[in-house]
């Protein structure tokens, strides 16, 4: 299950989250974090029992996948020592997301558990996912050919992952999360299996944003009170407009997680998760 | 008489990109010739400025203020880096026909850092503008495009370059000799190369080879540019301002930057503190007393005093964790949590708040 989003909705605490839904149902599950410094494992905090945690580590991902390729080790640490070598490779950003993603399929591949990687930030992921495939019509024949080929076919096909987009209900976010979605689709043919709304604000009713208008007109100290509820109600639906007609089209399921002006832990953002499959 | 750079780095999602406009619209208010430059992919430069942008710097005007703003998009971009580099068009052609950079260029994650570095130092040069400011992308890709002068710089070095190209023919033909390069360097870089084209595969090496090939005479060019944009990095006039927000992951997230900074010796110029509330608004704590009159709104009050009670927690959680960060040697400011979507109104109270703390002018 690949997690992603823009930068800053939650994608970590849903990733987080997730993980620790599956581990409740199913009494396991990994939860893998490309870029983002620990911070999906630290979301887990004291609920993580039953979550294994893994970290792509760059340079041990690398010395994995040739050594696969060459079925030698030993080879393969004598190249990724290579001074030059190294040079060449850390300049070369696409060799960095393939032996990244080669990593999540050798974990897959060994995990009895489902398993979730909590993608960087919107732009980027979809660089992430795209690069397997356009590797392999530059490299077209070879063992790194055979590396993409094995992690779009295990790791990326739509029948052996899904896709979950994290946004938040703010005009801004939810128009770049439209613009990730249409990416998903025209550059990778994939559409998101699940939709996630992160920080939905509290939605003032009918009823109080008329009589908080009717207020204002009496009394004009109320007028604060009924702008901040218009332009919250406002918020919502637009975004619940915007998102629904992205969901719809699609055919994504989308879930709503409420503000909490806090940092979540895991479990009270899964609840909200736990209804979907 | 250059331009001084402004780098803004953050988390994602702390209104890094909002800021850069508000800090560029202080600077253009200020009587500066201002630039503001994004990196990150997403549209926010265009929303925060409530215009349309494109890849050459276009003119934005702001009540009665000019600045300038300038989005490059990752695939138009590369080709005019391209461009910029090989100045023979028979070279361009070759590199634009290679197979490598047709399918990987625009792939490649790290591409806009590259980018920025070049068109950041060219527009630095320019002599059209007093102030550029640099909207990074989220995090950890700020720190990229600090690194990449030197990384590429290290890369293009005329040992590894040449060691790579001699490599990359090797593999790409396999079965011609090389009678002038004997001695065990010349056997291990053969065993190296008969490896790596075993791996990558024939028709792909050459194309590796090949684009290697391109760059061996424009490697000073080139070198040029990492020189100059190394030396702009580490110049005095350069401010490095890290944008969070009040929240855990945002101020790990500049914790993180802070350090980075720091090991990098390079020094802070602020950290901004975005959508703080220090305290609840005057008409929220006016309307508390009052709900007796207007029972049908005391959940809707109820819940604003919740929500500014605990946004006003979290903020000062956050002063005190930057504060023992930065071990208060680095200027805290702090920059409202506004409730509208109005982009020029956003950017208006901004650039105020950050007109009053004299990071503009100071």
């Amino acid at each position: 299950v690949f997690v992603t989003g823009k930068g800053g909705v939650g994608k970590s605490t849903v990733a987080a989250a997730l993980a620790r839904a599956e581990a409740d149902r199913h009494g396991g599950a990994v939860l893998v974090e490309l870029e983002s410094a620990g911070a999906a494992s630290r979301c887990l905090g004291a609920q993580s029992e039953g979550v294994r945690t893994a970290r792509v580590d760059y340079m041990e991902a690398l010395a994995g996948s040739i050594g696969e390729m060459l079925s030698s080790k030993l080879l393969a640490r004598l190249i990724v020592r290579q001074r030059a070598m190294q040079r060449v490779l850390q300049a070369v950003p696409a060799v960095r997301e393939l032996v990244a993603l080669d990593r999540v399929r050798t974990i897959t591949r060994a995990a009895n558990a489902r398993v979730f990687v909590d993608l960087p930030a919107t732009g980027h992921a979809v660089d992430w996912l795209r690069v397997p495939s356009a590797a392999l019509r530059f490299l077209r024949v070879g063992p790194a050919a055979k590396m993409c080929r094995a992690i779009l076919d295990d790791v990326l096909a739509v029948d052996h992952s899904a896709l979950v987009v994290v946004t938040t209900a703010e005009p801004v976010v939810a128009a770049e999360t439209r613009e990730l979605c249409f990416k998903l689709e025209h550059e990778l043919g994939r559409k998101p299996d699940l939709l996630v709304v992160n920080r939905v604000p509290r939605r003032p009713s009918a009823h109080e944003l008329a009589q908080a208008r009717d207020v204002s007109v009496r009394d004009p100290s109320w007028v604060p009170l009924a702008r901040a509820l218009e332009h919250d109600a406002e918020l919502v639906a637009d975004a619940r407009m915007a998102l629904t007609a992205l969901g719809g089209l699609s055919g994504t399921e989308l879930v709503e997680v409420p503000e909490l002006f806090r940092d979540p832990k895991p479990r009270e953002v899964s609840v909200h998760l736990e209804a979907r499959e | 008489m250059t331009a001084a750079l402004s780098v803004i780095v953050g988390g994602g999602g702390v209104g890094k990109t909002t800021t850069s406009a508000a800090l560029g619209l202080g600077f253009a208010r200020a009587g500066r010739r201002t630039l503001v430059v994004t990196v990150d992919p997403a549209r926010r430069l265009a929303d925060a400025l409530g215009v349309q942008l494109g890849i050459e710097a276009c003119p934005v005007n702001i009540d009665g203020t000019e600045l300038w703003a300038r989005m490059p998009d990752a695939r138009g971009s590369v080709d005019l880096f391209v461009d910029w580099l090989f100045e023979d068009p028979a070279a361009r052609k070759r590199v634009h026909d290679n197979g490598m950079y047709r399918e990987l260029s625009n792939s490649l994650a790290g591409i806009h850092e590259l980018i920025s570095v070049a068109f950041v130092n060219h527009e630095l040069e320019s002599g059209k503008y007093d102030e550029v400011i640099l909207d990074t992308a989220p995090s950890r890709h700020a720190l990229e495009f600090l690194d990449y002068p030197a990384r590429l710089g290290r890369m293009l070095e005329a040992k590894t370059l040449e060691w790579m190209v001699s490599l990359a023919k090797l593999a790409g033909a396999t079965l011609e000799d090389r009678p002038d390069e004997r001695g065990l360097f010349a056997w291990g870089k053969k065993r190296v190369g008969h490896l790596i084209s075993n791996l990558v595969g024939g028709v792909a090496i050459k194309d590796i080879a090949a684009l290697f090939g391109e760059f061996l005479p424009v490697r000073e060019r080139w070198l040029g540019l990492v020189t100059a944009v190394e030396r702009r990095i580490r110049a005095d006039s350069t401010r490095y301002i890290v944008v969070t927000a009040p929240s855990g992951s945002a101020i790990d997230d500049a914790a993180y930057l802070l350090d980075e900074l720091e090991s990098r010796r390079l020094r802070p110029t602020a950290v901004l503190l975005n959508r703080s509330v220090a305290e609840p608004p005057s008409w929220l704590a006016a309307l508390s007393g009052r709900v007796g009159e207007e029972p049908a709104l005391g959940a809707a009050v109820a819940a604003y005093v919740a929500e500014y009670g605990a946004r006003q927690a979290q903020t000062w959680v956050a002063i005190d964790r930057l504060g023992a960060l930065s071990g208060r040697r680095t200027p805290l400011v702090a920059l409202p949590s506004l409730r509208t979507t109005d982009a020029r109104e956003i950017l208006r109270t901004l650039s105020a708040a950050l007109g009053e703390a004299a990071i503009v002018t100071g």
